[in-house]
């Protein structure tokens, strides 16, 4: 039984890939029925593991490659949080994904490498060990290209190596990190408060090295500055890819692997202790406000979009490197709460784009009375990022500002305080252009935004709300980082 | 004997919200949403005073209470809401927007009194911002060039007065360990804390210099939305001050002279800048600086003098209440008089606005004189005051009573409207009628009742012989002056949009190059008007912040780890 349900939640998305990369392009009611079924079925395991693992259930499964190297799938507290991420949203996006390409081409092709990418984030997600979690990471790099050229244009195309060269040169830093650890400290499973025993006082320098690279490693994809280049440009993907990137998989998966070496590799008191907590504290905060500038000034609501990414995912960075049990509350919440709020902007601005044919901010003018309700969830979104309650930003940001003065660190505030008003200055004009603007003459629907399109943005700006709302009770991804976090502050 | 659950007090207007994303059900709903603060009128109340009601699920756990302040507050600001309600269903029958402004206006509410029974500091914080946010799609609603320019300015002081409210009560909260609102008055709270939520609060009470906001926005919001600014929500910062300060504790004179020199201001400069102004609207706003700068006075003096705060407490709220329904009432009297044509019934409506405008000048025997002759006692109570309390008191009646004469003479000369329907005069009547009866007073504890001495007639008479002197020498000398522009310094900022663009060719292809991000896709353009002045209010009051703050103490070593 322990066995089964890590396994059964890989084999939802690994398994249905062959088949669907595998059917005609046209057999789109059997692609789309098995996908479905696949991702509901996920849910369900998922929603299984999460209530036996609160019960303090475990499961492992392990397969030897060689002589003291494994592959480990393992499912602890900190999976699950990005687990139930991953499988509701992949639910969600893939409804969606159905209704955007409707009539396109290439649709099993891109379905088959949705299902991978997915596939590798799960992997990611319970990967028991350190070897393990590098071959998905370097999995997902690989499944997520060909969605990012998925148009096959010119500028496309660009985008994707670009993708690759940065995201191949982050792989190989993580490679080169591990195999250094390896020869170290030989196998590395992931163990909250760490795994190093003592080498820390025996190896100080050779670990803070090997700490730099992991977290450069990780940090292209969780586009740390300046490792970022790649995500803005990234934004010529169709918009549900755009939101799988942003919200679950690529992103969320380098942030996941920052939280996996500082909680569970080298633990957290291990790196305040090598002095390295306050330099990835820097990091995240020149990050935060980096991002968060650059937004100000993009035309393309995408671009606009990526750029607030950019931003929003140090926030996670951040409540991690803060050596604070509050400020971890805030920032692993902020998995969660940032993968649903941003994934909501994406669809709801994907929706402008295909139903209105509107992709920059100047033309935004009136949708508030074009699209009322992908625009209210697109202002649920927005209003989420920017911290407002009871909105699920709100919570995050809470908990980190509450997290920074535990740690000592005031300027926190500061930092959170510059972020929200930078926020606010770059959403809360695209807010009055919709609501309160007329539409320009003669707008036209350019196509008819059927429920595929129009009901998953709507499921997760409720979800934002909830999430928010309903931060204290239980099973709020608020309610589950507390649980975590006293697993890694004993 | 039924018991009103408080959380009902904030979930009727929500629950009115939620349901009018139902298309059907609109009309009826439209036509309930005076009845949104009923819940709220009767908690008010309601006798015995509701229990508090805890709700751990909601939030990061939360609880309603109802204090006897908040009581005062919630009854005068109820009653305030369900008036503006009624006329704005309305004044805006025909209004193709509506369903955009009362579901702003519906979030406002749900705000206002929401935040007048939270019990934490999150709930708080939740409902201010709340109201704060939904009050700028009120004043955006014309969506003309002054709603715009009056929404950049409300939005940008609104946003970073939020701000600051979120790190004040950060700072509060981590320091003292509570989470009750409440608490933040308590003297462990830091002293930047305190200055931070302050701050945030002060730009809602629109005191010198963060009131730039309030003459735009009042002046640019339907009528209803701006009695219910002025009236109701300029009230809920007086009342986030009267909880986080700490009053009645231990003299704290520096932040009581910093107060107290916003308030001076405020009480010279709205005369001055009001009586320039020619919108009625804009006049009335003035008048409101003027009176929350009185409150602020007050505050002040509480800061300075710990022992004199029980009575000026009771007195701000009378001061509250009495200026919520008689500014309230005028307000709603804009519509009423622009739908009089009629010469005669146009004196008529003027006339009976006469009534609450001499309340707000303290005519003797008004709510406005017991209102403010109780402020005057209880100031006199602070040491070190009396020396100028008196000479500032008799400037703020005085500006008050000329602010008053030029909004109602502006008002008998604005042109009548005919898009607006005569029946959106009743809820004026009825506001009116309300400020003649006293009502405003009946929530808190009466006034030990004084005889007016003539002195007290003194402002009224200095203002209608400043007036009649003024008009005398304008038709003798045929003078005419121009009204300012609206928005004082911030006009030379104003700018019409820019014409658009022509359409911009397609960037030439580039060849690829591989790692160059920066390159080709991206557009950049510049940032939003709204954006820059988020921004650029925010170093200012930073600025501000940073060299006024008489030295901070250093912030309380961290907190050793709870374990676990």
């Amino acid at each position: 039984m322990t066995e089964f349900l890590p396994l059964a939640i890989l084999m939802t998305s690994l398994g249905i890939a062959p088949a669907i990369l595998a059917m005609p392009d046209r057999w789109t009611r059997v692609r789309t029925a098995v996908n479905l079924a696949a991702a509901s079925v996920k849910v369900a395991l998922v929603a299984w593991l999460s209530l036996s693992v609160a019960q303090g259930a475990e499961y492992a499964v392990t397969l030897a490659v060689a002589p003291g190297l494994a592959l480990e799938l393992r499912a602890d507290a900190l999976s699950v949080l990005f687990l139930a991420l991953s499988a509701v949203l992949w639910l969600l996006t893939t409804i969606y994904a159905v209704g955007y390409l409707e009539g396109g081409t290439d649709r099993s092709r891109f379905f088959g490498f949705f299902s991978l990418c997915v596939a590798a984030t799960v992997g990611i997600a319970m990967a028991g060990n350190l070897f393990t979690f590098l071959v998905f990471f370097e999995f997902l790099t690989l499944a997520t290209w060909p969605l990012v050229v998925h148009r096959g244009t010119a500028e496309a195309h660009r985008a994707g190596r670009v993708y690759l060269a940065y995201t191949l040169g982050g792989g190989l830093a993580l490679t080169l990190g591990t195999v250094w650890l390896h020869a170290l400290a030989g196998d590395v499973p992931f163990v909250p408060t760490g795994v190093l025993g003592d080498l820390p006082q025996s190896h100080p320098l050779t670990l803070s090295a090997i700490f730099v690279l992991l977290i450069a490693g990780v940090g292209v994809k969780a586009a740390q500055v300046p490792l970022h280049g790649w995500l803005p440009l990234s934004m010529v993907a169709p918009a549900p890819v755009s939101a799988l990137l942003h919200a679950v998989a690529v992103v969320k998966a380098g942030a996941f692997g920052i939280m996996r070496i500082v909680y569970d590799v080298y633990g957290v008191e291990t790196v305040a202790a090598l002095g390295l907590a306050t330099p990835l504290v820097a990091v995240a905060a020149v990050t935060i406000l980096w991002g968060s500038f650059r937004a100000l000034a993009q035309d393309d609501l995408k671009t606009r979009l990526a750029y607030s990414t950019v931003s929003q995912v140090s926030y996670i960075t951040l409540g991690v490197a803060l050596v604070s049990p509050v400020a971890a509350v805030g920032g692993l919440a902020h998995l969660i709460h940032q993968g649903i709020m941003k994934i909501t902007l994406f669809l709801a601005a994907g929706n402008f784009a295909e139903g209105r044919g509107v992709k920059t901010v100047s033309g935004m003018d009136g949708m508030g009375r074009l699209m009322p309700g992908a625009m209210a969830a697109f202002t649920v979104g927005a209003l989420g990022m920017i911290g407002v309650p009871p909105l699920a930003g709100f919570v995050s940001k809470w908990y980190l500002g509450a997290g920074g003065l535990d740690a000592g660190q005031p300027a926190v505030v500061a930092l959170l305080a510059g972020s929200s008003l930078l926020n606010a200055a770059y959403f809360l004009p695209i807010l009055h252009r919709a609501w309160f603007r007329d539409p320009p003459e003669g707008a036209a629907p350019r196509r008819r935004i059927g429920w595929m399109l129009a009901l998953p943005p709507a499921v997760t700006a409720a979800l934002v709300l909830a999430a928010g709302l309903l931060a204290n009770a239980p099973f709020s991804p608020l309610g589950w980082t507390r649980f975590i976090v006293s697993l890694e502050y004993l | 004997m039924i018991t009103l659950p408080l959380w009902l007090v904030p979930a009727a207007p929500l629950a009115l919200l939620v349901l009018s994303a139902v298309p059907p059900l609109r009309p009826a709903l439209a036509a309930l949403l005076p009845l949104a603060a009923l819940p709220a009128l009767l908690a008010a109340l309601a006798d015995p005073v509701p229990m508090p009601v805890r709700l751990d699920w909601l939030l990061l756990g939360s609880g309603f209470t109802l204090t006897d302040r908040a009581r005062a507050f919630l009854g005068f600001t109820a009653l305030l809401w369900a008036l503006a309600g009624w006329q704005a269903v309305r004044l805006l029958a025909r209004d193709p927007a509506r369903g955009r402004f009362l579901a702003c206006f519906l979030l406002a509410m749900t705000g206002n009194l929401g935040l007048l029974v939270a019990e934490d500091v999150a709930a708080f914080y939740t409902f201010f911002a709340m109201m704060s946010l939904a009050a700028w799609g009120l004043v955006l609603h014309g969506q003309g060039p002054a709603q715009r320019f009056a929404g950049r300015v409300y939005i940008a002081l609104a946003v970073v007065g939020e701000v600051a409210l979120f790190a004040g009560l950060a700072l509060g909260v981590h320091a003292t360990g509570a989470t009750e609102i409440a608490g933040m008055a308590a003297p462990a709270v830091p002293a930047q804390a305190t200055a931070l939520m302050a701050a945030g609060l002060l730009v809602k009470l629109g005191a010198v210099p963060l009131h730039v906001w309030l003459p735009l926005a009042h002046a640019a919001a339907p009528a209803p939305a701006s009695a219910v600014l002025s009236g109701a929500t300029l009230k809920a910062g007086l009342f986030g001050l009267m909880t986080v300060l700490p009053l009645g504790q231990a003299s704290w004179p520096e932040a009581a002279a910093t107060l107290a020199a916003m308030a001076l201001a405020g009480l010279v400069l709205a005369p001055a800048l009001g009586l320039a102004q020619g919108d009625p609207k804009a006049v009335l706003a003035y008048s409101s600086i003027g009176q929350m700068s009185l409150m602020a006075l007050g505050l002040a003096a509480g800061l300075a003098a710990p022992g004199a705060w029980p009575l000026l407490g009771a007195a701000l709220v009378l001061l509250a209440a009495h200026h919520a329904f008689a500014k309230a009432a005028l307000f709603l009297g804009v519509p009423a008089v622009w739908a009089t044509a009629r010469p005669g019934l146009r004196a008529a409506v003027i006339a009976t606005l006469a009534l609450p405008a001499l309340a707000l000048a303290g005519l003797p025997g008004t709510s406005g004189w017991v209102a403010k002759d109780a402020l005057k006692t209880a100031l006199g109570g602070v040491d070190g005051w009396q020396a100028w309390i008196g000479a500032a008191l008799f400037v703020a009646s005085l500006g008050t009573a000329l602010l008053m004469l030029r909004a109602l003479a502006l008002l008998a000369r604005a042109e009548a409207k005919t898009s607006v329907p005569a029946d959106s005069a009743a809820p004026a009547a009825v506001a009116v009628g309300l400020v003649a009866a006293g009502l405003s007073l009946l929530p808190v504890a009466p006034h030990a009742a004084k005889a007016a001495a003539p002195a007290d007639l003194l402002p009224l008479a200095v203002a209608a012989a400043l007036a009649a002197g003024a008009l005398a020498i304008a038709r003798l000398g045929r003078v005419r002056l121009a009204p300012l522009p609206p928005g004082e310094f911030l006009a030379i900022l104003r700018s019409e949009e820019p014409p658009p663009r022509p359409l911009a060719l397609p960037a030439p292809p580039r060849r690829s190059r591989a790692l160059a991000p920066r390159r080709g896709r991206e557009r950049s353009a510049r940032p939003e008007h709204g954006a820059l002045a988020i921004l650029g209010i925010a170093a200012m009051l930073a600025l501000a912040m940073a060299t006024l703050a008489p030295d901070p103490p250093p912030v309380p070593a961290p907190v050793v780890r709870t374990e676990g």
